[in-house]
């Protein structure tokens, strides 16, 4: 594993995610600059209400800040139960703020290591860019499996090995510590290596790609992403990191950056052991 | 009986083959305004719903753009049957999803008579079809009896503002065509009652709808999708003229036309 420091618990709950300001650091540039038209969280969403019961029992695990579900406010089915969790109060706390008129979302603190619901208590999980951050994925997943019904179904998305690779080679010597590009080629998780593990507690499992590119005309967002992930900020590797991507926004017009995500749909039981 | 639901008009004219179908769609394809193609978002709304050895049906497949703008993803052990009532079509179909469809099933039929088992689908996809048929509850009933219980029906439809703006335009040079009367496919079965309609079947339907426009800034795409449409036989040339006109002073004073497009995807199940 690369830098073992960025995937503590401890790090992850009390600095990465103490709040939403670092990730949200992340989504912006996300946001800003995508070529897509289409805004990946209603793409997401609308792949929940395809495959979703209208009275669904949902839980999130690592549900962040909430995004997911502020960007469609507009259209969570009213016969929907959802339970949002996060391992860091911080982080939760502030979903708590933004959401927390709805009736029908509840809040909790909950580790997917060891999850705190009965057996069969949900008709979906949901698992955003999260389960490459857990120490023990065998056991998450299995955890996932437990509190799904048996016709329920699992969304996790994760990334692919080439998912910002050009953001991440040009950083690295400036943000060493982080290690990026190693980062990127070791996920526990990712969209090359992630059907094989679910497929252990899983029948089946069906991938559906996001790619698109990004295309950056501005620097500050760019920097303000890459300090996003490390705890060692110095004046030298933010004047480096500036001076690198405005020179490429100078000459091409703007930094493009690809983007390799896509979503895991899980469902079913492994066919028995003969 | 109006045209829009006359079998016979449907079968031996308008769907003979593909190619008044096509000039619809090729306006769709050179102007639309869409953050994301409609047949790829369509078919990635089918993955999140169908297991990896699914077996499906779609009623009324049209010309096959599901099928040809997926080729790339189209799951090893999905087991596909395409129908349609037009034979033409049909045929159309299998050249246009190409190399691949010799995998799949294809027959002629009626979606209010299929020909297949009770609960022999897992996942059933009736797109912009649903609103021809005759009876739209029998229809309806139909799909669900070849549905498994546990089956999900795919079924894409326009709503009452679908391209108003070119029906308004149509209607001031066609005053009695009924192609382009007030009382089209989204009566039928529209964005507005389809929901109703599905759950004569089923109990469970959500609707997502896919966002887009037009923006067309040449003429004679939109004036051969007119004529996709209208009566030929009936056609006085020196008004398709007039439309003709009409429609490229507006393209050379804006710029573009702006049409508005209202569709959407229900999906039902239970």
């Amino acid at each position: 594993m690369s830098d073992l420091r960025l995937w503590e618990d401890d790090y992850l709950r009390n600095t990465q995610y103490k709040d939403a300001s670092r990730l949200n650091a992340r989504l912006q540039l996300h946001q800003r600059f995508s070529t897509i038209g289409y805004d990946y969280y209603r793409w997401l969403f609308d792949l929940m209400l395809a495959s979703f019961p209208v009275n669904a029992r949902i839980l999130e695990v690592g549900a962040g800040s909430g995004e997911l579900w502020l960007k469609n406010l507009d259209r969570i089915p009213d016969q929907w139960h959802i339970t949002l969790t996060d391992f860091a109060p911080g982080i939760l706390a502030d979903a708590q703020r933004a959401l927390g008129n709805i009736e029908r979302i509840a809040f909790q603190e909950a580790d997917v290591q060891q999850l705190p619901f009965a057996d069969q208590h949900f008709d979906a999980v949901l698992a955003h860019l999260m389960l490459y951050h857990i120490p023990h994925l065998a056991k998450a997943i299995k955890e996932i499996r437990r509190v799904l019904t048996p016709q329920g179904s699992l969304h996790a998305v994760t990334l692919g090995k080439a998912h910002m690779h050009q953001l991440n080679v040009l950083a690295d010597p400036f943000v060493p510590e982080v290690g990026l590009t190693k980062r990127g080629e070791d996920r526990a998780f990712s969209l090359e290596n992630g059907a094989t593990k679910l497929l252990r507690r899983f029948g089946e499992v069906q991938l559906i790609r996001w790619t698109d590119h990004l295309h950056v005309t501005e620097v500050e967002p760019l920097v303000d992403y890459v300090l996003s992930m490390t705890r060692v900020v110095t004046d030298k590797a933010i004047a480096g990191l500036r001076a690198a991507f405005a020179s490429d926004i100078q000459r091409d017009g703007k930094f493009e950056v690809l983007r390799d995500t896509g979503l895991f749909v899980a469902r079913g039981y492994p066919l028995a052991k003969e | 009986m109006p045209r829009f639901t006359n079998a016979d008009y449907l079968q031996q004219q308008q769907y003979q083959n593909s190619s008044n179908l096509g000039a619809r769609i090729r306006l769709h394809q050179l102007f639309t305004v869409a953050p994301k193609d409609i047949h790829r978002w369509a078919f990635e709304m089918l993955l999140a719903c169908s297991g990896s050895q699914s077996n499906i049906l779609e009623a009324g497949c049209g010309r096959g753009d599901l099928w040809a703008k997926n080729t790339d993803r189209i799951p090893a052990n999905w087991q596909v049957t395409l129908t349609d009532f037009s034979a033409g079509m049909l045929e159309d179909a299998r050249k246009n999803i190409g190399d691949i469809a010799t995998r799949f099933t294809m027959q002629q039929a009626d979606v209010q008579q299929l020909a297949f088992d009770d609960a022999s689908f897992d996942t059933v996809i009736a797109n912009y079809m649903l609103y021809h048929v005759p009876n739209i509850p029998q229809g309806i009933a139909e799909l669900r009896r070849v549905l498994k219980p546990s089956g999900t029906l795919h079924a894409f439809t326009n709503g009452q503002n679908h391209m108003h703006e070119l029906t308004e335009l149509v209607r001031e040079f066609f005053p009695t065509d009924d192609a382009f009367a007030v009382d089209s496919a989204a009566n039928y079965f529209g964005l507005e009652n389809g929901a109703d309609l599905l759950k004569t079947a089923f109990s469970d339907v959500v609707m997502l709808r896919y966002e887009s426009h037009l923006q067309v800034t040449e003429t004679q795409p939109l004036m051969d999708y007119v004529t996709s449409m209208i009566r030929l036989v009936d056609v006085d040339a020196k008004r398709l003229d007039a439309l003709h006109d009409k429609i490229a002073a507006h393209i050379a004073e804006k710029g573009f036309l702006h049409i508005t497009k209202d569709s959407g995807l229900f999906v039902a199940r239970g």
